[in-house]
C-alpha cells in the first residue's frame, strides 16, 4: 500500500494548524514554502531509507507545528497573568461581598444596601465570564498540541 | 550590526558562506545544516527582518515536474559581511578559550619600540 498521499495529507493539516499562528497576510506564503518541501522530502534520494522519509516528513511539519505552539505556550504567560488579576481582583472579593449580603451574615435593613448588594453581584458574574473566557484561551492551545502529538506518533507508528 | 551567535545560526552562516552568491532554499539548508525546520526558518525569517538575508521564489519552470515553486534565500552583501565577521570572532573567542587565555587588545606598550 503506498502511504504517500496520507502522509502528505497529515503533514498538510499540521502545516496548516502551524501558518494559523501567523498574521493572515503571511500565511499562504508560509503554507506554499513549507507544503513545497513535503513532497521533495518523500521522494528525497539522499534518504536511502525509504521507510524513514514518511517519518521525516512528518517531523518536517511537526516541528514547524511544535514551534509555533511553545510561541503560543510563552504568549499565555500574560494570559495566565491577567486570568490571576482578574479571578484576585474582579471576581473573589465580589463574589464574597455578594454572598455576605445575600445570605443574611450581615443584616440587611434597607432596599439601598440590597440593591449595592446586586449591583456587586452583577460585577461579580462580569468578571466570573472574563475569568472563564482567559482560562478558555490559555488551557485550549495546550490541549490542542497535546491531541496533535498524540496523532503524529500514531501516525509515525503506522 | 551585531547578531547573537548561537550554535544554530552559526551552522546556517557557515552554509550561506560555503557559496554566498549561491540561493538556498529550506530544505536544502535543513540537509547542509542539519537543523530541524522549527528551529531553521525561523531564523531565516529573523535575518530577513535584520536585513541580513533575502528571499526570492522560484521562477516557474517546466522540468520543475508540477512541482510548486520554492523560496530561495542568499545572504544579502551586509548579511556576508556581519557572518564572516561573527564566525571570525566566535573562531578567535574558542581559540583563546581552549588556550586559556584571556583575549588580547592590540594596545601598544609604553616604551616598546614601534
Amino acid at each position: 500500500m503506498n502511504s504517500g498521499p496520507l502522509i502528505l495529507d497529515r503533514a498538510d493539516r499540521l502545516i496548516r494548524h502551524a501558518r494559523r499562528h501567523f498574521p493572515r497576510s503571511d500565511r499562504d506564503e508560509r503554507h506554499c514554502e513549507w507544503t513545497t518541501e513535503l513532497s521533495a522530502i518523500l521522494h528525497d534520494p539522499d534518504i536511502r531509507l525509504h521507510s524513514r522519509r514518511p517519518v521525516r516528513v512528518i517531523n518536517f511539519a511537526a516541528d514547524h507545528y511544535r514551534t509555533v505552539q511553545s510561541v503560543g505556550t510563552e504568549s499565555a504567560g500574560s494570559l495566565v497573568d491577567a486570568f490571576a488579576a482578574s479571578t484576585l481582583v474582579g471576581f473573589l472579593p465580589a463574589a464574597i461581598i455578594a454572598i455576605i449580603a445575600f445570605t443574611g451574615f450581615v443584616e440587611v435593613e434597607d432596599s439601598a444596601a440590597l440593591s449595592s448588594g446586586a449591583v456587586v453581584a452583577i460585577y461579580a458574574a462580569a468578571s466570573f465570564a472574563v475569568a472563564l473566557r482567559l482560562a478558555f484561551a490559555i488551557f485550549r492551545p495546550r490541549c490542542g498540541a497535546r491531541k496533535s502529538l498524540h496523532r503524529i506518533s500514531e501516525t509515525a507508528k503506522s | 550590526m551585531r547578531v547573537k551567535l548561537t550554535n544554530a545560526l552559526e551552522r546556517v552562516l557557515r552554509v550561506f558562506l560555503e557559496d554566498p552568491s549561491a540561493d538556498r532554499y529550506g530544505y536544502d539548508l535543513m540537509k547542509a545544516a542539519k537543523l530541524p525546520s522549527g528551529t531553521l526558518y525561523p531564523m531565516l525569517a529573523r535575518l530577513q527582518g535584520e536585513g541580513l538575508a533575502t528571499s526570492a521564489w522560484e521562477p516557474a519552470r517546466a522540468d520543475a515536474g508540477g512541482r510548486p515553486p520554492r523560496r530561495f534565500y542568499r545572504l544579502t552583501g551586509e548579511g556576508v559581511r556581519v557572518a564572516r565577521l561573527e564566525l571570525a570572532q566566535a573562531a578567535l573567542d574558542s581559540a583563546n578559550s581552549t588556550s586559556g587565555r584571556r583575549p588580547t587588545t592590540s594596545r601598544p606598550v609604553p616604551g616598546r619600540a614601534r
